[in-house]
């Protein structure tokens, strides 16, 4: 039915079809910004399309620049990896596009926005069709670029986070850049399938220093401790219909990162060189601890947020953690437990994000203690986020229970005895903070000037509500995502899961896992104590600052004090905080204002005073001619 | 046709003597009399570069054949230099009328044709000494367009030229020196003569010339420690004289720089001073850079940062690293010098050349604004841009000859020139902008700028275009120290 489609089915149409929406929707916003937005979504969701239609299949596309200084190809390709990143970046990118365009705003960067989404979108999908390093490095520069470009829209508030952002992205991608170069004039090819036949036989040392300059670019883009110091000011002053892409679907390109140089070029048997523990590769094994220790100091920071958007931004920190850990473990388990979290991750941060812009735009606050009782009022954005909640915190009937299921089995099988522990205590705070943002916003009761609020417009209940449905499908057939994982883990040379729809085998120490079943036992449970709820329903509706004020009139301001999610957890917040007064950041300040301290240092070699420059060119001469008597 | 690369100097040299006198028929006949002169030149410029590449183009002044007579000879990177040298003169020529004060413009013009027409003579000889006259005659031109300047700028601009015409008397001197000391060895005066002699002369003398020789020239290259006057020349001269110094004055003196060391002395121990103090001019000027906060300061730094970063790219030698160092020499005179013609603007309509003054101008002057985070987009090597393209070749090309210490020392550097820059942009586009009158660029200026926004992205875009001239310009150079 669709075949007329497959010529447009490559990446270089994909792609370019981005770049010219992007330029059009631009200027198309100069004439009409209706006819802008439906340009933004026209495009954005065809190429989603594209991409999905496109399926894992291989594709191969050359070019070959002429007069070019360095002779090499640009290689593009599809392949399964690529194809599983692409699908998820180009779902999440697409409907934010839709989301975005929900709220109706016009305002005159507005323009730039939806251009740059666009940009960014192609960007992103050149990262992951690049078939070659230099191709790889120069979108990857594009999607740094859009991305912060984007950040800065948010304006004066997000000045420090959209700096700190750029500069540590770029030195990630400069890290890259000496990574690949040092490849580039080792091997003298710059394609990945060139590469994946001779990186094998390097020797450890020359792997170990590339992988990780490549893992220093990755791991920024990933958040990954210690460099996620940027993420939480970028992620949470970004603007409110960008950070979902942000999170969602930029961040992971760090995991494909990582997946692509460790499993897709060195592969396991180079890795296994470098040294194991345990039967995984040092370098994983030390990528999965940094990841399970992020895991465990982000969710400590989520916990004590009150701002929505800080919280989940150091909430995406603490997932990535977990996917790293994954990646990082390398086994079948751990991979497909990765990249698994990766989608999870990508929907629900995505559709939380989302409703995160809805609750901001309607409460017209950050803070959690300035919302309540909204879930009566909005329930669709109440539905959504619930079941996102549920995927964030594994709770089964979502598709978060079994990526997270499958990270603790591959942490427990290799009796990581420090990795798993990690991963289980972030998990219990991940439950705590994602209740705080139910019970805060959604449950208690309703301030008197949230009266009027509704769900928003069908542009943004509609993507939220799709994602919602993924969770939810994932939940009870966790073998439609697992079977493309399993494709990408037999591409990748991994062994590959054993999966059919329903359910999950996992080798004889485990079993195998029914999610049909899980679901049902699950659904009946529910419907019992929703039985038992309605049967032994007791309450009374009481004021919102009753229990603190015992009956006396309260003063009008006194409910910003005493607001119910206030200080949530402080007990908890008591115990962690001489832990968490911000370390790391205040290193990389030290080291900042160092630098510049220094540099006021050089700026005073330019004195202003003549006599001084006359003595520096008579001393270079001096030195330059000694130094050429001695030599001869 | 073949082309007399005699007539883009004289016919200017010529010209800029009669703008005094034409000043009698108009008032404004002056501007385009000078105008047409360098339109004259860019033209030429631009056939002659279409000659070179099939074969260098070689003219004997007065028909006398060398080593008695002076040669010009345009290679092609001669020739890409004379035709980068015009087309930032005219666009500086169309950007300036209202950037320049005081009453007698004539004397502005009859400088400003004088410097082009130095600059180009400096690219287009083949002979050393020939090479002193011209730059000579380039210094003496930008020390007078640097005085001139009225109001309250005038003393600022009095003490840089005085600072600039001490650092440039001693640089001249020292050239001239190193040049009586070649001939004292070898006899002859031009280039290709010289090149064949040196080796057999004797090394200590040929050694110490050359020091000389550095020494003078570097002061021109911006290379440090040479480059005190930098900072102030740049901050005193009025804007389009910042933006002319920027893209003519200083790529001239380094082209002198560059084919002294390669095409004459075809030394090694040339080459890693300058890879030496290159890595240390990158480092030290964006350092510099970093805590100005004076905008037309901190674009000077930056430029010195820059050619640090060329001098680098030159010093490693290699074809690959020279084509990283050219595209590098191309992207800063277009980026710079655009970069200084849209601060000017900004400047002209604050009446202030702090960085703090700038908030919020996004909204009050977004054409302006465009066009210089273009430019510095382009400096700091973003993506789209001239300077991501020749930061990737320059990269690729020390890790290729094995400097991977240069390598992260250039992306360090990177990374400053990033952090200053961002810090103004950030500035103009993300705070409110404050309730005072802003005048707005001319459209003669806007324009202009335009054109060098144009280039700069054209040249992030479509590299292979630059490429096609850059391989055989960097191969004119390389095949003087045997390819190496």
């Amino acid at each position: 039915m669709l075949e007329f489609l497959n010529p447009m089915l490559r990446p270089e149409w994909m792609i370019s079809l981005l770049f010219i929406g992007a330029l059009l929707t631009y200027f198309a916003g100069k004439v009409s910004s209706a006819l802008r937005t439906t340009f933004a979504i026209i495009f954005s969701v065809f190429v989603a399309f594209l991409v999905f239609l496109s399926g894992s299949r291989d594709v191969l596309t050359y070019w070959r620049p002429s007069a070019s200084p360095m002779g090499f190809r640009f290689v593009l390709s599809i392949n399964a990896l690529s194809w599983f990143f692409a699908l998820m970046i180009s779902m999440v990118s697409a409907l934010t596009i839709v989301y975005s365009a929900g709220f109706g705003k016009n305002t005159e960067k507005d323009n730039a926005f939806y251009g740059l989404n666009l940009l960014l979108m192609g960007a992103m999908l050149g990262v992951v069709f690049s078939g070659d390093m230099l191709s790889f490095f120069i979108f990857w520069e594009i999607m740094t670029l859009a991305s912060y470009l984007l950040t800065t829209l948010a304006g004066k508030r997000a000045e420090k986070g959209a700096l700190n952002y750029m500069i540590i992205s770029t030195a990630g991608a400069y890290s890259i850049l000496i990574g690949m170069t040092m490849i580039y004039t080792r091997f003298g090819t710059l394609e990945f399938s060139g590469l994946a036949s001779v990186m094998g036989g390097a020797d450890p040392m020359f792997l170990l220093i590339t992988l990780s300059m490549l893992g220093i670019g990755f791991a920024v883009k990933a958040a990954l401790a210690p460099f996620y110091v940027w993420a939480p000011p970028a992620y949470s002053e970004a603007p409110d219909s960008f950070t979902p892409v942000f999170s969602g679907a930029l961040s992971k390109l760090g995991p494909y990162g990582f997946t692509l140089f460790m499993y897709g070029i060195v592969g396991l048997p180079a890795l296994a060189k470098m040294g194991t523990f345990r039967g995984i590769s040092d370098f994983g094994y030390i990528i999965a601890l940094l990841g399970s220790i992020t895991a465990v100091i982000a969710t400590l920071y989520a916990i004590a947020q009150d701002d929505i958007k800080k919280l989940l931004a150091y909430s995406s920190i603490s997932q990535l953690g977990y996917v790293m850990m994954g990646i990082g473990i390398g086994t079948s388990i751990g991979v497909a437990g990765g990249l698994y979290h990766a989608l999870n991750h990508a929907i629900f941060k995505t559709t939380l994000f989302m409703g995160a812009g809805v609750l901001i735009y309607t409460t017209g606050s950050r803070k959690l203690s300035d919302m309540g009782g909204l879930g009566t009022k909005m329930p669709i954005t109440f539905l959504t986020m619930l079941i996102a909640i549920f995927a964030l915190a594994g709770i089964p009937m979502t598709g978060g229970f079994g990526s997270k299921w499958l990270l603790y089995e591959a942490a427990i099988d290799k009796k990581f005895v420090l990795i798993a522990p990690l991963a289980f205590i972030a998990s219990v705070g991940a439950f705590l903070y994602s209740f705080r943002i139910l019970q805060s916003a959604f449950l208690g009761q309703l301030p008197e000037r949230l009266k009027g609020a509704k769900d928003p417009s069908p542009l943004i209940t509609i993507p939220m509500l799709f994602f919602a449905g993924l969770l939810v499908l994932f939940g009870i057939a966790p073998g439609i995502p697992l079977g493309i994982i399993a494709s990408v883990e037999s591409y990748l040379g991994i062994p590959a899961l054993n999966v059919s729809t329903y359910s999950v085998y996992l080798g004889a120490n485990f079993g195998a896992y029914n999610a049909f079943t899980v679901m049902t036992v699950i659904t009946l449970a529910l419907l019992v104590a929703l039985a038992l709820f309605f049967i032994a329903k007791k309450s009374r509706k009481v004021g919102q600052t009753d229990t603190y004020m015992a009956g006396e009139v309260p003063e009008h301001h006194v409910d910003l004090y005493l607001h119910y999610s206030m200080n949530f957890y402080r007990p908890l917040e008591r115990i962690f905080a001489p832990y968490l007064r911000n370390r790391l950041e205040r290193l990389y300040d030290a080291f900042g204002s160092g630098y510049e301290l220094i540099s006021e240092g050089i700026r005073r070699i330019y004195t202003g005073d003549v006599q001084h420059y006359v003595y520096y060119v008579m001393v270079f001469l001096a030195v330059m001619i000694l130094a050429g008597w001695w030599w001869l | 046709m073949v082309i007399d690369p005699t007539l883009m100097i004289g016919v200017p040299l010529f010209i800029a003597f009669l703008i005094p006198v034409s000043t009698f028929i108009n008032r404004k006949f002056p501007r385009y009399l000078a105008g047409g002169t360098i339109l004259f030149n860019l033209i030429l410029s631009m056939l002659l570069l279409d000659a070179a590449l099939k074969s260098p183009v070689v003219s004997y002044l007065g028909g006398w054949k060398p080593p008695f007579g002076i040669v010009l000879y345009a290679g092609p990177l001669g020739a890409m230099l004379a035709l980068l040298i015009s087309t930032v003169s005219i666009l500086t020529w169309i950007y300036l009328p209202e950037y320049i004060e005081g009453g007698d413009k004539e004397k502005f013009y009859m400088l400003y044709l004088l410097l082009t027409a130095g600059a180009t003579g400096m690219v287009l000889t083949g002979d050393l000494f020939n090479l002193f006259v011209f730059t000579e005659i380039t210094a003496i031109a930008s020390f007078s367009l640097l005085a001139y300047s009225k109001g309250k700028d005038e003393k600022e601009a009095m003490e840089a030229t005085i600072k600039y015409m001490i650092i440039g008397s001693l640089s001249s001197a020292f050239f001239l020196i190193g040049i009586a000391l070649l001939y004292s060895v070898t006899g002859t005066l031009n280039m290709a003569d010289l090149s064949s002699r040196i080796p057999h002369a004797d090394p200590r003398t040929v050694a110490i010339s050359m020091m000389f020789i550095i020494t003078g020239l570097g002061v021109e290259a911006e290379m440090f420690p040479l480059n005190g006057w930098t900072p102030d020349a740049y901050t005193g001269a009025s804007h389009p004289v910042s933006a002319v110094f920027a893209g003519i004055v200083v790529k001239a003196g380094f082209y002198a720089l560059a084919r002294v060391i390669f095409s004459i002395y075809a030394s090694s121990t040339g080459l890693g001073i300058m890879l030496v103090f290159g890595i240390i001019t990158l480092i030290i000027g964006e350092s510099a850079a970093l805590r100005q906060t004076d905008l037309k300061r901190m674009l000077a730094y930056s430029s010195i940062g820059q050619m640090g970063l060329i001098i680098t790219a030159f010093g490693m030698g290699t074809q690959l690293s020279l084509v990283g160092g050219l595209y590098a020499l191309l992207n800063h005179a277009f980026a710079k010098t655009l970069l200084f013609m849209s601060a000017g603007a900004f400047i002209l309509s604050l009446g202030t050349r702090n960085i703090g003054a700038l908030d919020g101008m996004g909204k009050k002057m977004p054409v302006n604004s465009i066009l210089f985070t273009i430019g510095a987009f382009s400096i700091m090597g973003l993506p789209f841009f001239g300077g991501f393209i020749s930061k990737i070749v320059i990269i690729y090309a020390s890790m290729d000859a094995g400097y991977m210490l240069i390598a992260i020392l250039i992306l360090s550097a990177s990374v400053i020139e990033l952090v200053y820059f961002l810090r103004v942009v950030q500035r103009i586009w993300m705070r409110e902008p404050g309730d005072s009158e802003v005048k707005k660029a001319s459209n003669a200026s806007i324009i202009s700028m335009m054109v060098l926004a144009a280039i700069v992205i054209v040249m992030g875009i479509y590299p292979q275009a630059f490429f096609r001239i850059l391989g055989p310009a960097a191969g004119e150079l390389l095949k003087a120290i045997g390819g190496a």
